[in-house]
């Protein structure tokens, strides 16, 4: 539905589909961590960094 | 959260250790512990606050058994454990709370160390390990916050407070227990790693990333982005103090108001007063002058008044004798003289010595000079008609006055009355001036906090333009740079995805407020009938609310019964949205399901009523542990009894000592 | 008669003090001595009440008139001695008695019984004012209630049927 929506945020185009697919992987991730504890806010961090990378990289 | 099982060990009256097993089955899912008023069912409530967060709401802050305090001599030590197992989030969790008593040399004990707080859990491996100490109390946050604790371990003796608590001035935290009870913890924790206020964000760790050191015109730019980022920080704490600051100053001013119009009518009852005070003096006043009057008028007039008949029945001796008669005009006692000497009359008949002529002359005498009495008696009578003409009216004036005195008791009693009356609704009401003062400063804070955040919303806009122009500033700089451009393009997914989330958040937590309202009310209405609803506003406070009255707001006063039924409606409420949430696998909200320990009251509530809470209770929460009166007992085996799976009871052996028993 | 000091003594002087004290803080049933003097003499003939000097328990002291008050006052008095005298029949049955001891006797040598009656009645009236007003008073306004309740009685008893004009018609037979 939202296929080749985009947005312009700081004069950057953004893919919506690609955002919202990101923003519920966080989620999941999030939940999983909150009752797991395994990892703290820097590894986090970095874990979602490295999700957003990997999806925006990818075609 | 699911409580397995919990054991005590000389804590207050279980002397020794004494263990419970809660029921975990999701079919019988109730646990009920029976015993008298004073045999534990409190004490038992209180160990589970005492063992996860160190307090207990007993007066006597000793919780080592009275039995062996006694008996623990010089020197000696003893120690109170209670230890909770439990699974949350399906991880397996045993809370231990101990504490170490001594005595001194002659056996008295000393004060308590403190408490030591452990918790144990079966990691990843199915390894035994041990919550770092620092992170104990940070770990129990995590599980179930105090300030939510005390909804789902329910002491039904303090149904009154926590009625008013949680229906007014919550605190902020009390807010955030309930989002992240609600599920909304994901998001929150989502969201700051995304941007949040920590220097360790996705979003500031991709503006590190940035090759920016050639660059001075970035870095200029960036230079200005942490100045607003500064600013912007600061305007949002100070918005968030504003929003504290203006919700404290607010409910104060409304407090004051509502004052205020309770004593509005204390200056009119004062005038009113002041009225009835002068009134009471002016028959005072009118007292002391007729009082007065009557004994002036009585001295002056008493005497003539009094003496009234006597006067009208001389006078009329006087009259019917002839003897105001003023004698015979002219005749002197020399002229009777003479005609006694000559022996003969003026009408020529003879006077004989000793005849009847004699005698009648002789008796002349007496009416004529010098030796009448009729100037006397004319006196006397005139005398007469003046004095019953001035006392005429005493009496009349007398009574007149009179009746103003006696008159006076009813008329003071009823003027004091009044004044009483007055009184008593003047006791207890406050000056209005004081209460409008306090209510204009509060109501001038609040407008002034107002301004200050339109003010600060109105900067934190330009700021966030001036922001955004800086990033847009150095993203055109640093596209030129290919590395650069990479990271800009992730930042921008990251901002993207942080806006997003927030709009998301904000709808989701109107949502969930939303739904836990209508959850709430419809538990409310199940056990609560009576034209009522419940309103949650966005710091969760619980307004009660009349349905079907025209033109009428406002909260409503609350009796005991309603109270305990706005506090299960609640604790229900939140328990089941908690489970709902929980049910649905790809909901993007998490949550746990918690159980509810409850000392019921169960005898506060009418039949009906009590069959609906038994009803809704076990249906709402995973796990019900209930304690109960003997009393109470038969209506809660009646109500519930096909969902209980553990029954306990409380063997009170004496004032310290109570033993739980299987049943 | 009325020209010298007079003296009530023993109980009578003590119900006297009691009729001339203040009930409350600034009112007195009668505002001297010679004020009760000149009402009891009525009071004691109205109620036939006539008691005979005493000395009490010996503990009261006298209370006086003193000889100035009366000489001024002598007119109401021997007036109110004269009502008296033409009205006690006991003392004399015959009117022409009452009047000669009314006035041709009054202050004279012969009067000196009827003086001593005259005194009997002052004397009888202080005993009847004293129990009317003072006697079963309980509270300072209880003064006041009796005095009015004993002038109510008395104006049922004697006053209801007469007025003024009554005697003011008696008044202008007798000067016919």
């Amino acid at each position: 539905m939202q296929t080749n929506e985009k947005e312009i945020v700081n004069g950057i185009e953004v893919e919506v589909e690609k955002a919202q697919r990101l923003i519920k992987k966080v989620i999941v991730k999030e939940k999983r961590n909150l009752s797991t504890k395994e990892f703290g806010t820097t590894e986090m961090v970095k874990k979602i960094k490295k999700m957003i990378e990997e999806e925006v990289e990818c075609y | 959260m699911l409580l397995k099982s919990m054991s005590l060990t000389n804590f207050r009256q279980f002397n020794g250790t004494q263990s419970i097993s809660f029921s975990v089955d999701p079919e019988k899912n109730v646990t009920v512990i029976m015993g008298e008023n004073g045999s534990g069912k409190t004490t038992l409530a209180q160990a589970f606050t005492w063992c996860l967060y160190g307090a207990t709401d007993f007066d006597d802050q000793i919780v080592l058994n009275k039995a062996i305090s006694q008996n623990m001599g010089s020197n000696g030590e003893a120690f109170v454990q209670v230890k909770i197992s439990m699974v949350h989030l399906n991880v397996d969790y045993t809370m231990t709370r101990e504490q170490k008593y001594t005595t001194d040399s002659t056996g008295n004990l000393k004060r308590p160390n403190n408490t030591v707080f452990k918790i144990q859990y079966k990691n990843a491996d199915g390894q035994q390990d041990f919550v770092k100490e620092s992170e104990v109390e940070l770990r129990m946050k995590e599980i179930l916050p105090k300030e939510l604790a005390k909804y789902f371990f329910f002491d039904g003796e303090r149904i009154g407070n926590m009625s008013k608590e949680i229906r007014k001035g919550k605190s902020k935290e009390f807010a955030d227990a309930v989002k992240s009870l609600l599920g909304l913890s994901a998001f929150t924790e989502a969201l700051e790693h995304l941007g949040g206020r920590s220097a360790n964000t996705v979003i500031k760790s991709y503006e590190g990333d940035y090759d920016s050191k050639s660059d001075s015109k970035i870095a200029q730019l960036r230079d200005e982005i942490s100045r607003y980022d500064a600013r912007l920080e600061q305007i949002e704490k100070r918005l968030s103090e504003i929003d504290n600051e203006e919700y404290t100053a607010s409910e104060k001013a409304k407090e004051y108001e509502v004052k205020i119009a309770e004593n509005r009518d204390s200056e009119k009852f004062a005038q009113e007063r002041a009225k009835l005070k002068s009134k009471i003096a002016g028959l005072e006043q009118s007292k002391v002058s007729s009082t007065s009057g009557v004994i002036d008028t009585f001295n002056r007039k008493g005497s003539s008044w009094m003496a009234t008949k006597m006067i009208h029945d001389a006078l009329k001796e006087l009259v019917d004798a002839d003897k105001l008669d003023t004698g015979i005009p002219d005749i002197h006692a020399r002229t009777i003289q003479f005609l006694i000497n000559r022996k003969k009359c003026l009408c020529g008949a003879s006077i004989e010595f000793g005849g009847a002529a004699y005698t009648e002359l002789n008796k002349v005498l007496d009416y004529i000079p010098p030796k009448s009495i009729g100037t006397l008696i004319g006196q006397f009578a005139r005398e007469c008609e003046l004095k019953s003409r001035g006392a005429a009216d005493a009496f009349d004036d007398i009574s007149n006055k009179f009746s103003v005195v006696s008159g006076f008791d009813a008329d003071y009693a009823d003027l004091s009355n009044q004044i009483e009356t007055i009184n008593k609704k003047l006791e207890g009401m406050l000056n209005v001036g004081e209460l409008q003062k306090k209510y204009t400063f509060y109501d001038g804070e609040v407008k002034k906090l107002r301004a200050e955040r339109v003010r600060l919303v109105e900067e934190k806009g330009g700021i966030g333009t001036k922001r955004e122009r800086c990033e847009t500033g150095i993203n055109e700089l640093v596209l030129k740079d290919d590395n650069n451009r990479r990271v800009a393009r992730f930042k921008a997914y990251a901002t993207y995805m942080y806006k997003y989330l927030f709009s998301v958040y904000k709808e989701k937590e109107t949502e969930v407020r939303e739904q836990l309202e209508e959850a709430v009310n419809t538990i409310f209405k199940e056990i609560y009938n009576g034209g009522f609803s419940l309103k949650l506003d966005d710091k969760y406070n619980i307004q009660i609310q009349v349905d079907d009255f025209e033109g009428y707001s406002g909260d409503v006063e609350t009796s005991t019964a309603q109270s305990i039924s706005v506090i299960f409606a609640f604790i229900a409420g939140v328990i089941k949205m908690a489970r709902e949430n929980n049910s649905d696998e790809n909901s993007m909200l998490m949550t746990e399901a918690y159980p509810l320990v409850m000392d019921a009251p169960l005898s506060a509530f009418d039949k009906t009523r009590i069959k609906t809470v038994c009803d809704a209770l076990p249906k709402v929460a995973e796990q019900v542990i209930i304690f109960i009166k003997d009393t109470d007992g038969e209506i809660a085996e009646d109500n519930m009894g096909s969902k209980v799976g553990m029954r306990y009871l409380f063997d009170k052996k004496n004032e310290f000592e109570t033993e739980l028993i299987g049943r | 008669m009325f020209d010298k000091e007079y003296s009530f003594k023993g109980t009578h002087a003590e119900k006297v003090n009691k009729l001339t004290a203040k009930f409350d803080d600034k009112n007195q049933l009668f505002k001297r001595n010679l004020d009760v003097y000149m009402m009891a003499p009525i009071v004691g003939f109205l109620y036939q009440k006539k008691s005979d000097v005493n000395n009490g328990d010996g503990s009261q002291k006298p209370t006086k008139i003193f000889p100035q008050q009366l000489i001024e006052n002598g007119d109401d008095l021997a007036f109110t001695y004269r009502l008296i005298m033409l009205l006690d029949k006991k003392n004399a049955a015959s009117i022409d008695e009452r009047v000669d001891k009314a006035f041709r006797q009054f202050n004279s040598p012969q009067a000196e019984n009827d003086e001593k009656l005259y005194e009997q009645y002052v004397l009888g009236g202080v005993d009847i004012l004293y129990e009317k007003l003072i006697e079963s008073a309980t509270s300072t306004e209880d003064y006041l209630k009796n005095l009015y309740d004993f002038m109510e009685d008395m104006d049922d008893r004697y006053n209801q049927t007469i007025d003024a004009d009554q005697i003011s018609a008696l008044c202008r037979l007798a000067k016919q």
